[in-house]
Formats: structure tokens, sequence, C-alpha cells
């Protein structure tokens, strides 16, 4: 393996983990204000992606405008699964696995209705910096990699600022540990549910917009999505949204190590060993309880 | 208006067992009110219906000169009714500061929309949040425990920790379900100097409790026995009623 070689791997993975790290965040997000686990986070990707494609290739906007159209339409799927799914499951007093199946029918849902109106084909959009590249050490990586990369972090950092220095952000924290208690304060728990998930559906969006043009927009994408973000956020302790991009960059790492060590075709089965191993060793993730807390 | 809560005419039914049979009584603004009675007596239930939890079969609830009867939860919190839990319920993944932080969200004024702008008042508003919970920490003496995951605690002290949760909340009405329940005989003590100082400062506080010590600190009180009050009047009285002898002592 020669060193260019090895740098090219390691950007690979580092922007293939971002893309599932921001995956993972919505997720972790969900997870943390809610405590379900929304197997739409995929699909709320897609839909983003759809909405940024349909707004500026189809009807020609300015790619900034389909970029907010697409994060926006993320927010609001994130609020409508609340409302239409999430919230008549618990009236019903569904268990966490009914959820949890409620939102995966969501995801095939969302799926069928893409292949319906975009067919199969796959979908490009352009990204940041158009198809630009920088040269790190011989080895190349797209402009909109980097701005991904920035813009993962920045949104890591705003959430975590949320949840520690706002009484909102506090309030819903408050209100996923214990509903009774939360109430008992005044909080209002259903809003912050569908404030949890507007929330994630934000994420989800703007993860959709932002991976779109490095895979381009697909029909099935977003289950494939849904588990590596999973992956992710597992290993980052599921609540956390720092957790779930770390997750997410150890997970794209070791992939794409595996694919120039070994063969590509092993590259899935080498990151879910990664996640099986974790999950029995570190079932509270790597980053302990703290990290599920998601200091 | 000077009682800030009426019982009125209260039953309630679980299936064909009556626990609650037609009862009345009112918490006086300023009093620390107790409610006492024998395992079983429907002290439970009837601080469910107060609080909210749940509504009764018959009866009404006026909280604050409202009928408050089909008010939910968080409603009556934000009129300015706290309640604790027989066994204390904190967030237990947040640390004692943050539980009391969480306990201030009744004076939060701003959104979730300003909270994403970062607006200068969010800052503020948690500025005080701090400065509250902070206080509140030097007074229940929770100060070696502030940075600690609550659920960590001693049960006494996650007693302490809801009880300051529930003070930092500014309640108009306290209602503590238990409160001595898990404490240590020096930790009584200590909490009883808390709800008196409390009261001294203008707290209104309900004491549901089977715990006839804790009544020291109670101007007036009520005995529940069998879904009915058989006896209302100071401790001493109470003492004194050979009906609440009876039904404590089956003599």
């Amino acid at each position: 393996m020669t060193f260019t070689l090895l740098i090219q791997s390691i950007l690979a993975g580092l922007t293939n983990g971002f893309v599932y790290g921001l995956i993972g965040l919505g997720i972790a997000v969900a997870f943390r204000g809610a405590r379900i686990i929304n197997a739409m986070q995929g699909d709320v990707a897609l839909i983003g992606a759809v909405m940024a494609y349909s707004a500026s290739v189809s009807f020609g906007l300015p790619m900034p405008v389909g970029f907010v159209i697409g994060v926006v339409a993320g927010g609001l799927t994130g609020f409508l699964v609340d409302r239409l799914m999430i919230r008549p499951t618990l009236k019903r007093r569904g268990s966490e696995d009914s959820l949890l199946l409620v939102t995966l029918g969501g995801a095939f849902a969302v799926s069928a209705a893409v292949l319906l109106y975009f067919g199969r084909d796959s979908y490009p959009i352009p990204g940041i910096g158009g198809n630009d590249i920088v040269d790190v050490f011989d080895a190349s990586m797209r402009v909109h990699a980097i701005w991904l990369i920035v813009i993962s972090l920045a949104v890591v950092a705003a959430l975590r600022w949320f949840y520690a220095k706002t009484l909102v952000g506090q309030a819903l924290l408050a209100a996923s540990i214990d509903p009774e208690g939360a109430l008992t304060l005044g909080i209002n728990v259903g809003r912050m549910r569908a404030l949890t998930f507007g929330l994630g559906g934000l994420v989800g969006g703007l993860a959709g917009v932002l991976v779109a043009p490095l895979i381009n927009i697909q029909y099935e994408m977003g289950l494939l999505l849904t588990l590596k973000g999973f992956a992710a956020a597992i290993l980052g302790g599921l609540s956390s949204p720092f957790g779930a991009i770390f997750g997410g960059v150890l997970l794209g790492l070791v992939e794409s190590l595996a694919v120039v060590t070994i063969s590509s075709g092993y590259k899935d089965v080498v990151s879910m060993t990664l996640l099986i191993a974790i999950m029995i060793v570190l079932p509270q993730g790597l980053f302990g309880r703290r990290g599920r807390l998601g200091g | 208006m000077s009682a800030l809560l009426e019982v009125r005419e209260v039953s309630h039914r679980f299936g064909g067992l009556h626990v609650l049979k037609g009862v009345s009584f009112t918490v006086e603004a300023g009093s620390v009110t107790g409610l006492i009675g024998p395992n079983g007596a429907g002290k439970s239930t009837l601080f469910n219906i107060i609080s909210g939890f749940l509504t009764p079969s018959v009866g009404r609830i006026v909280l604050l000169g409202e009928d408050a009867t089909r008010l939910g939860i968080q409603h009556r919190s934000r009129m300015g009714l706290q309640r604790t839990f027989q066994t204390p319920q904190v967030f237990r993944d947040l640390t004692v500061r943050e539980n009391l932080v969480a306990g201030c969200h009744r004076h939060g004024r701003t959104g979730v929309l300003e909270a994403f702008l970062g607006l200068p008042q969010v800052r503020r508003e948690m500025r005080d949040a701090a400065i509250v919970a902070d206080a509140a920490i030097e007074r229940f003496d929770l100060g070696p425990y502030r940075d600690v995951p609550a659920g960590e605690l001693p049960a006494g002290r996650q007693r302490m920790v809801e009880l300051a949760r529930a003070v930092v909340a500014e309640p108009k009405l306290l209602c503590l379900d238990e409160p001595s329940s898990g404490l240590s005989t020096a930790e009584v003590q200590i909490l009883m100097q808390v709800l008196r100082r409390l009261n001294e400062e203008g707290m209104t506080i309900l004491l549901v409790s089977h715990d006839m010590e804790l009544m020291e600190i109670t101007s007036k009180m009520h005995a529940l026995c069998f879904g009915e009050i058989i006896a209302s009047g100071s401790l001493d009285a109470m003492r004194a009623s050979p009906r609440v002898r009876e039904a404590y002592l089956g003599t």
C-alpha cells in the first residue's frame, strides 16, 4: 500500500464517517429527547435531499435556496412524524418496540413514495464549491466534503450549547428522563417531544442535502443510511451528539481501511462486526454513562 | 379567599373499591396542614387527586379559587402547585445543579426559537436560573453533590434534591408525600427545620404522612381513615382523640 493510497483511504473514510455521523446525530437527538429510536432518520435525509433537488434542479431555484428548503423539509417531516405517528402510538400505550416498528414502516413508505415519483434513477446534486477538489499529499478531497465536516462540527457544537446552556434544553433532557417529574415542574412534555423530533428532522434534512452531492439521491438510500447512522450513534452511546459524530468517523475510517487492506467486498462485514463487538463489550457506547447522557 | 386549596366532597373508586368517601378539607394560605392516616387510608389517592395525577369519581378540587378538578398536572404546576413523591423522583442522569435548573422552568419566558437564535435573554435566563440553583444548593446543604448525577445520591439526599427542586419553582402550595420515609432521625430533624423556615417565609405546605413526629410542625391536621376524615384539629387534639388512637394503635 502506497502512502498516497493510505491518505486517500483516510480521506474517504473521514468523509463517509461524517455522513454516518450526521445521520447518527439525528438518531441521537431523537433518542436523547424522547428515548425513541427513529428508524426513519435516513429517510428524513432522503426527503431533504429530494426536496433540495426538486427546488434547485427541477424548479431552477438557486442552490442555497434549495439547500434551505431541503433542511426545512426535514424539520417539517420530523415534526409530522411525531404528530402523525409517535403521538397516536403513545396515546394507545404503544411499547418501545411498536414505536420502532411504526418508524420502520414510515421509512418504507417514504422509500416507496420516492420510487413512485422519482423512479429508480439516481440523481446528482451539485455540491458546495461544485466539483472542486483540493490536494492533500497527492490524494484528493472534494471541497464539498470539507464543508460537510465543518458544518457537522458546527451543528454538534450548537446542539451541545442548546442542551447545556438553555432552560429549554435542560427541560427537554428532564422530560426525557422522567416525564412525570417534568410535568410536575410545569414542563410541557408533549411539546418537548415535538421539539425533539423537529430538531432531529432538521438535522436529518441537513444530512440529506450535505450527503446527496457525494452519493447521489436514490430511493433506497434511506434505510442504508439509517443502518450506518444507527451504528454510529450506538458507538457514541446513542444519545450524545458528539459521540454520534465520533462513532461515525470511527466507522468510516475502519471501513475504508478495510477496503484497502482486505477487500471492498468486506467493507460492511468489518463495520458491522465492529458494531457487534462494541455492543457486547461496551453496551453504553465508547463514552460510558456520561456519554449516554451526552455530556 | 384565604383557602389556597379546597377539597370538596371528593370520592374515588377503583373498580368496586371505595378508596375515598366524601372527603372535604381546606388548606389555608400560610399554614402547614397535615394529613395523617394509617396505610391504606387513601392518603396517596387523595394526594394524586390534588396534584392532578388522578381525576376523582365525584367531587371537586379548588386551587386558588379556581376549579382545578379536570386540569392536568402541568397546568396545576404552572398555577403554583408543586408536589414531591413518596419515592423521591429526581432526574437521575442530570446533576444536582441541572435538576434545580430544570426546576426553574416555570419561570422561563423564552421559547425554542429564541434559544436557537442564541438571544441575550436566553443567556440571561440561564444565568438567573443558575444563581437560583446555586442558592438552593447552599440552603439545602447539597454543596458536595453539586455536579454529581442525582441518581447516584443516597435516598435521603435525593429527597432533599427533590424538595429543593420543588422550592426553586417558587410554589404557592407545596405538597409533600411522606417526606420523612427513608430518612434517618437526624435527617428528619433537618427536614423539619427546613420546612419550618420555608413556612416562616410564607410558603403554604400540605404534609401527607403517617409519621406523627413530623406533624409537630403543622398548624392544623386532618386524620384520614378508610377513606373518611375522622378527626381534625391540632396535633395535641389528635393525640387525645380516641378515634385517632383507635385507628393508629388499634386500642
